[in-house]
C-alpha cells in the first residue's frame, strides 16, 4: 500500500466523518499542493500517530473559524469552556483518524493502533516532523473555514525493504 | 423497576454529555463520569452501576485493559465498549476478553440503545 493509497482513505473519512459530525462539507482543494509546509500562521494544531502495520504522523491544521464551528458544535451550539476546548478538537481527530485506520486495517489485514491525540495552539513543536519528512498533503476549504492535513506514513513493507 | 444506572469511562466531554442526553431520554440514569480507566477504575468500585460504557483509547490505561481490570474485580460486570476504531481486529481483541459490544464513533443513537437494551438482558 501506497502513502498517496493511505491518504486517500483518510481523505475519505475527513469528508465523511466531518458532515455526520458536525454537518459541514468539506470541499478538497488543491492551494500549496507544491508547497508543502504550513504557512498559515493562525489557527490551532492537532498530532495523532498510528504505530503498527502502517506508522504515520498526522498533523492538522485547523483556521480559527472552522475550529470554533467544530467546537461549539460539539458541545450542542455553545462554546465550550476553555479548559475542555482541546478535548473537543482531540475527539474530532481521533474519530476521523479512527474511522480511517479501521478501514485500512480491514483493507491491508493487519492491525495498526491510534494514539492520543494531542492539540498544539502554535506550530513550532511540530516543525521538525515536517521538516524530517515528505508528507503527503490534504487541503480543505468549507463555508466554515479550513482544514490542512499533513501525513507522514510508512508501512512495514517499506521499512523493511529500507532495511535491505 | 428500578431505572438501570450506567457509567461513562470516556476522555472526552462530547462523548460523556451525548450519551447521557440520550440514554437518560430512554430510561437510563448515568450515575457517574471518568476521564480516564483509572479514575474509572476507582469510581466502580464507589458505584457499583449495572453498565459500564467504556472507550478504548484513551490516556493512561486503555479501554481493554481497563475492561479486564473490571472482570477481574466482578466477572458479571456488563460491559460496552465504544471507539472509533472498529476493526475486525478490534474486534477480535475484544472477544478475546471476553466481551461481546463495541459501538463505533461516531455512534448511531438507535445502534447505542439497542446495544444496551442486549446488555441488558445479559
Amino acid at each position: 500500500m501506497t502513502g498517496t493509497e493511505i491518504c486517500d482513505v483518510f481523505d475519505e473519512s475527513f469528508g465523511e466523518v466531518t458532515q455526520k459530525l458536525i454537518c459541514v462539507d468539506l470541499q478538497k482543494t488543491t492551494e500549496n499542493k507544491k508547497n508543502k509546509m504550513p504557512v498559515l500562521q493562525h489557527g490551532y494544531w492537532e498530532l495523532i500517530q498510528t504505530k503498527g502495520y502502517i506508522n504515520a504522523q498526522i498533523i492538522c491544521h485547523f483556521s480559527e473559524d472552522l475550529f470554533q464551528c467544530i467546537i461549539d458544535t460539539m458541545n450542542g451550539g455553545c462554546t465550550p469552556p476553555k479548559e475542555e476546548i482541546a478535548l473537543y478538537l482531540n475527539e474530532y481527530v481521533n474519530i476521523i483518524c479512527g474511522h480511517a485506520i479501521s478501514k485500512l486495517n480491514n483493507m491491508v489485514k493487519k492491525p495498526s493502533r491510534l494514539s492520543v491525540p494531542s492539540f498544539y495552539r502554535t506550530s513550532e513543536p511540530l516543525h521538525s516532523i515536517l521538516d524530517n519528512n515528505q508528507p503527503e498533503f490534504l487541503a480543505y476549504s468549507s463555508k466554515a473555514g479550513k482544514l490542512q492535513v499533513y501525513i507522514c506514513c510508512s508501512t512495514e513493507n517499506d521499512q523493511k525493504e529500507d532495511a535491505e | 423497576m428500578s431505572e438501570i444506572t450506567i457509567m461513562v469511562v470516556d476522555d472526552s466531554p462530547f462523548a460523556s454529555k451525548q450519551i447521557k442526553d440520550i440514554v437518560e431520554e430512554n430510561g437510563y440514569k448515568v450515575i457517574g463520569y471518568a476521564k480516564s480507566g483509572e479514575e474509572g477504575i476507582r469510581l466502580y468500585d464507589e458505584l457499583h452501576p449495572d453498565i459500564v460504557i467504556l472507550d478504548i483509547i484513551m490516556p493512561g490505561i486503555d479501554g481493554l485493559e481497563t475492561a479486564e481490570i473490571l472482570m477481574k474485580k466482578n466477572p458479571k460486570v456488563k460491559i460496552m465498549m465504544l471507539s472509533s476504531l472498529c476493526d475486525s481486529g478490534t474486534l477480535e481483541e475484544i472477544k478475546q476478553i471476553g466481551l461481546k459490544y463495541l459501538v463505533p464513533k461516531p455512534w448511531e443513537n438507535d445502534v447505542l440503545l439497542a446495544t444496551l437494551e442486549l446488555l441488558n438482558r445479559q
